[in-house]
């Protein structure tokens, strides 16, 4: 069955590992790691092997200072506060819930460029986002924008369908 | 074949006898079978091996697509997920019995990571009990799975689950094979359905098209049945196609149209060969016809020639009669020399003349083989005797030495046919006696002898020989001289005459009585017959005649040495001592004491006569002087052999050749135990009558005779004989005679009107005195066969056959008066045995035409009624006159039936009508009629058609004539009735 023309939500229910705490810290580490493993099963136009990987926040960085840091040796971290200001080289961009309100108007400008846009918002397919990835009560909740990916040239690895929430 | 085909045990499955129909089905459907079966079986396996491969990939498929597919999942630590996505995948499968997945725990060692069981997994659940322990996940993790981790299940496959170059687990994968097995159990079954069917509808379809190669062989074979059935070649097979059936089927049709073609022209030849065997048949039958005809057109003439020779025969001998009768009386009467000559050279050539009818008449009935050999009681002696006697005067005339010879130890008696024996010796002799001559030369001799060859038991074998110095044959005539009318040559025919006849009856009489013959001459020396037979003795007591001559002695003188061996031979035989002298000298040597013992002397006067005669002189002067007085026998050619001896002033007289029964009557005489016969002198007839004639009556004779001829001949011939005779017209009258007066003789006829020779002869003989009976002689020319026989059964005492001759009359009258005068003193006769040429007349007058010549036409057609009355009536008239008027009634179909029977030589009709007449005119009293029908009858049993036409010419033209006579008798009857 095909899905809905501009948008496809995958939602992926991923149970927390033990380690996992319900403190926000916790969770967004984990969400920083799981970021970063999504990414992996991620393949950029152009012969980019996303090596390094460039993570680029927008408007603010849920995650800590510490997790950035702690971040693998092949990743780099940028904050941005503008999508005016975000390097056309990001690998993948994060948005944070602080541009929730001009969320249409970023997920527009970026939408043709190789970037996977992830946010924590649960409704950001319906703005056009690709990912949208959240940790509820210890379990991953993945939604994944095939077509929105497929606009940006962005192919996905097929096993990562099968933790997401597929709608078919 | 049966080889062949029993590869597959055909034969001994017996479908070998199956229909070919049956045959057909058979094979096909055991080809179906094996195909279907090859086919099914290549399928299946095929099939399981495709879907072995199939499961096995999908096997590795399915490892391939879960290592994959989870690979975010163990990378992101998703149990649940991983859990629930290879259940969910193993139930969308389905066939998927088994999934384990592996992944390395924050430790770094491989645990188990999902795991799903087809049988113990609930929902999402991982399965009760893991299968992944220690040695298994570690031939998991180590990539070596060599076997199935649950074992059973064929279908296996592991993966190492590798996400950007690092191993992050592994999936193992098992398939069941159930749904494989089901998979394949399902195809199986339907192709065993699909087998059954396929095989069933083979079946039908075999049953189906057969037909198309079975219909037209079995037509064919039907249709060959059929033919041979029915044998209707025209019968054609119908062909169905242009394969193989339909060839077999044209050639079928080609070979019947073959052999029906052949058929055809065996049908044809058959036809032809029919047709000829009826040509042939029909040919055969007018052949046959023809041959028939032919013989019968044979008969005819054989028939026609011996009524011709009959005829002639008996047409011959009627005139014979008179001329020898009327030569006797000529001779009787005063002729000058030359006269007498003229007659005895008539009645010599008459007699000839007769023989030789005999000897054709002999000789036809010999080849005829009608002749019968005869074998009664025969004095050897008196039958050449007899013959010597006829042929004596032939060698005399000739001037020819006569000898004749009889051994005295040869039985008086032997069973033989007198008859054919003197024709055998008179032939012979006779014959030697025409070839033989007295010439210049030499002296002609003829000599016969009569040998005992053997006396052993019974029989008694005989040597006839005569031999002559004749002229003798050549081999090349001896070779064929005793084929009929054969002589030496045709110069010899001229020479000597006669019919050449002679040897041949001769031969032929000898085989017939078992004898040889045998021929010894040389051309020139002469000839020299030998025949050799045998005869059965005859038990007899010896006579004594003998005891006459007994313990005489006698001195014989003769100069032919032959001749004195036979005389001393013979008086030696009868117990006389003899003395022979054959010279003058030996005379003179003669004691007087031998001649005192003399009792009488023999002078063979035949021979040298003069030298005879001087010894005679020389003997008498002798005699004189020792005043012995003896009798002499003088032989004299002269005299007949068979004459009485006379005695002539105390000298006997006897004739040549010498005979025994002479010499010893001569001898008797000369020694005066016996009365000489005839005491008178001169040799011919006409000296004999005178002689009688001057003498006192001899007897007194009645003569019975219907014929006026002979009444006067024969009358004649008596008369001048010496004999009173009173000449009856007929038996009656004869009887009336013989009741009136004394005959010392009767001479009479056999057949003659009222009554007959044989009636008169039983009349005398029923009434006369039994102890004196009167001899009765018969006299007839018709002698027919067994006519000797007949008279002596009737009681007659001999007979003398037509043409009667002077000199045997008066011998048989000679015997009988003189019988008669010694009948008085209480001496009985003897019966005569008839001679050979009497017997020969018999035999020949049987042959001619009309059996009774002597008999008057009015005999002929007398009616006797009161014997008819009597005989058959038994005294009652008016039945013999019913029969007569029945046989008048008849005759005329009677008369017509036997002509025509007659005239168309049908024996067995002609016989049947005679055998008829036979009895009917007898009963009517007609008995001539009825004797002549008897006869015809007898004739047509024996074969002897033409006699018996002849005969039955008689019969048809005295029907009407017996019939006249019948009607008279009839209106006598009336009128004798009406008057009473």
């Amino acid at each position: 069955m095909k899905l809905s023309k501009s948008l496809i939500l995958i939602v992926l229910m991923l149970v927390c590992r033990s380690s996992v705490a319900d403190d926000a810290v916790e969770k967004y580490a984990l969400m920083f790691n799981l970021m970063i493993k999504i990414s992996q099963f991620i393949t950029w136009p152009d012969g980019d092997n996303a090596t390094p990987l460039k993570l680029c926040l927008l408007g603010g960085n849920p995650f800590g200072q510490q997790v950035l840091d702690d971040s693998p040796d092949n990743t780099e971290t940028r904050l941005f506060n503008q999508i005016g200001d975000v390097d056309e080289g990001c690998h993948v961009l994060f948005i944070d819930q602080g541009k929730k309100s001009s969320l249409d108007y970023i997920v527009k400008q970026v939408s043709t460029k190789p970037m996977l846009t992830v946010s924590e918002l649960d409704d950001f397919m319906e703005y056009g986002g690709m990912v949208s990835l959240n940790i509820v009560e210890s379990k991953i909740k993945l939604n994944i924008n095939i077509e929105a990916a497929n606009k940006a040239h962005l192919k996905l690895d097929s096993s990562l369908l099968f933790i997401a929430n597929r709608q078919d | 074949m049966a080889e062949k085909s029993d590869f597959l045990g055909i034969k001994n499955l017996g479908i070998k006898n199956l229909g070919i129909k049956n045959k057909l089905i058979l094979f096909i459907l055991l080809s179906a079978t094996i195909a279907l079966a090859t086919i099914g079986i290549w399928q299946f396996y095929y099939e399981r091996s495709t879907l072995s491969d199939r499961y096995r990939d999908l096997t590795r498929t399915f490892a391939d697509q879960v290592s994959t597919n989870l690979v975010a999942m163990i990378a992101f630590d998703d149990k649940n997920s991983a859990q629930d996505y290879i259940v969910e995948f193993a139930k969308e499968q389905r066939i998927v019995s088994y999934i384990a997945v592996t992944h390395r725990d924050s430790n770094g060692q491989w645990q188990p990571f999902a795991e799903y069981d087809v049988f113990t997994s609930v929902d999402d659940e991982a399965p009760s009990q893991s299968y992944l322990e220690e040695g298994q996940l570690q031939a998991l993790v180590s990539g070596d799975v060599t076997q199935p981790i649950r074992a059973g299940y064929s279908f296996y496959s592991s993966r190492s689950i590798v996400f950007k170059g690092e191993t992050l687990g592994h999936v193992y994968v098992e398939v069941s094979t159930g749904e494989l097995k089901r998979t394949l159990m399902q195809s199986l079954q339907v192709k065993l359905l699909a087998f059954f069917g396929g095989i069933l509808l083979t079946y039908f379809l075999a049953n189906l098209f057969q037909r198309f190669i079975t219909r037209p062989i079995v037509a064919l074979a039907e249709l060959t049945e059929r033919v041979r059935e029915s044998k209707d070649y025209s019968l054609r097979a119908r062909v169905f196609g242009n394969d193989e059936l339909g060839k077999l089927a044209e050639s079928f049709n080609n070979m019947m149209h073959e052999i029906q073609a052949k058929d055809i022209e065996r049908q044809k030849k058959e036809a032809e060969i029919l047709e000829l065997n009826q040509t042939l048949e029909s040919r055969v039958a007018e052949r046959t016809q023809e041959l028939e005809q032919a013989k019968d057109d044979a008969e005819a003439a054989n028939r026609l020639k011996s009524t011709f020779l009959a005829t002639m025969s008996h047409e011959i001998r009627t005139p014979m009669n008179g001329v020898v009768g009327a030569v006797e009386l000529l001779l009787l009467s005063d002729l000058d020399d030359s006269q007498k000559s003229s007659a005895n050279a008539v009645r010599s050539s008459a007699f000839t003349l007769l023989r030789i009818i005999d000897d054709i008449l002999d000789f036809s009935k010999i080849e005829a083989g009608k002749f019968q050999i005869e074998s009664i009681e025969t004095s050897l002696r008196d039958v050449i005797e007899s013959a010597v006697a006829a042929l004596a005067p032939i060698a005399k005339s000739k001037n020819i030495q006569f000898k004749c010879f009889i051994e005295p130890g040869i039985p008086d008696f032997l069973m033989a046919d007198p008859t054919r024996l003197e024709q055998i010796v008179t032939n012979l002799v006779g014959n030697a006696l025409k070839f033989t001559e007295t010439n210049d030369i030499k002296v002609g001799e003829v000599c016969l002898m009569a040998n005992l060859e053997s006396f052993a038991g019974e029989e008694v074998g005989i040597g006839l020989q005569v031999s002559d110095n004749g002229i003798g044959m050549n081999d090349e005539v001896k070779k064929r001289i005793f084929s009929p009318f054969t002589q030496a040559d045709q110069q010899i025919t001229r020479s000597f005459g006669g019919t050449g006849l002679g040897l041949t009856i001769v031969k032929r009489l000898t085989d017939m009585m078992g004898g040889t013959i045998e021929l010894f001459s040389e051309e020139g020396q002469g000839t020299t017959f030998n025949i050799s037979l045998h005869f059965p003795q005859v038990e007899r007591e010896l006579e004594d005649t003998c005891d006459e001559l007994l313990g005489n002695e006698a001195i014989s003188i003769g100069w032919d040495q032959d001749i004195q061996i036979y005389i001393a031979r013979y008086l030696t035989f009868h117990g006389v001592a003899v003395k022979n002298i054959g010279s003058l000298d030996s005379l003179a040597l003669l004691k007087d004491s031998h001649l005192q013992d003399v009792r009488f002397i023999l002078l063979d006067k035949a021979h040298n006569a003069e030298l005879v005669e001087q010894a005679e002189k020389m003997l008498d002067e002798r005699l004189a002087r020792l005043d012995i007085k003896v009798r002499k026998v003088v032989i004299v050619p002269e005299m007949q052999p068979n004459a009485p001896p006379r005695l002539v002033q105390e000298q006997v007289y006897i004739g040549t050749p010498v005979l025994r029964s002479a010499l010893v009557n001569g001898a008797a005489i000369a020694l005066g135990v016996k009365s000489p016969e005839v005491l008178v002198e001169g040799l011919d007839i006409a000296e004999i009558v005178e002689d009688e004639q001057d003498g006192p009556t001899k007897g007194r004779i009645l003569f019975a005779e219907d014929n006026e001829t002979n009444q006067f001949v024969i009358g004649s011939l008596l008369k001048r004989l010496g004999y009173s005779v009173d000449v009856a017209e007929d038996g009656m009258e004869a009887y009336h005679f013989w009741q009136k007066n004394h005959y010392d003789v009767i001479l009479t006829d056999c057949h003659m009107p009222r009554l007959s020779g044989y009636e008169l002869t039983e009349r005398i003989r029923n009434e006369e005195n039994a102890e004196r009976p009167i001899p009765i002689i018969a006299i007839t020319a018709n002698a027919l066969r067994g006519e000797a026989e007949k008279c002596l059964g009737y009681g007659m005492n001999d007979f003398i056959a037509k043409p009667v001759e002077t000199v045997k009359l008066k011998a048989t009258l000679d015997k009988w008066c003189t019988d008669s005068q010694l009948k008085k003193s209480g001496l009985k006769p003897k019966h005569r045995q008839p001679t050979q040429n009497e017997q020969a007349e018999q035999a020949e007058t049987y042959e001619q035409a009309t059996p009774h010549p002597d008999v008057s036409q009015e005999d002929k057609i007398a009616i006797h009624p009161d014997t008819a009355i009597k005989v058959y009536f038994d005294n009652v008239e008016d039945l013999y006159y019913i029969t007569v008027d029945k046989f008048i009634a008849e005759s005329e179909e009677m008369l017509s039936a036997l002509s025509t029977a007659n005239d168309a030589g049908d024996a067995e009709q002609l016989g049947g009508l005679a055998h008829q007449l036979k009895n009917t005119a007898g009963m009517v009293g007609a008995d001539y009629l009825s004797q002549l029908a008897g006869e015809v009858d007898g004739l047509c049993a024996d074969g002897e058609l033409g006699e018996a036409q002849f005969h039955a010419n008689e019969i048809v033209t005295l029907i009407p004539l017996v019939v006249k006579k019948l009607n008279l008798v009839a209106e006598a009857s009336t009128a004798t009735a009406g008057e009473d």
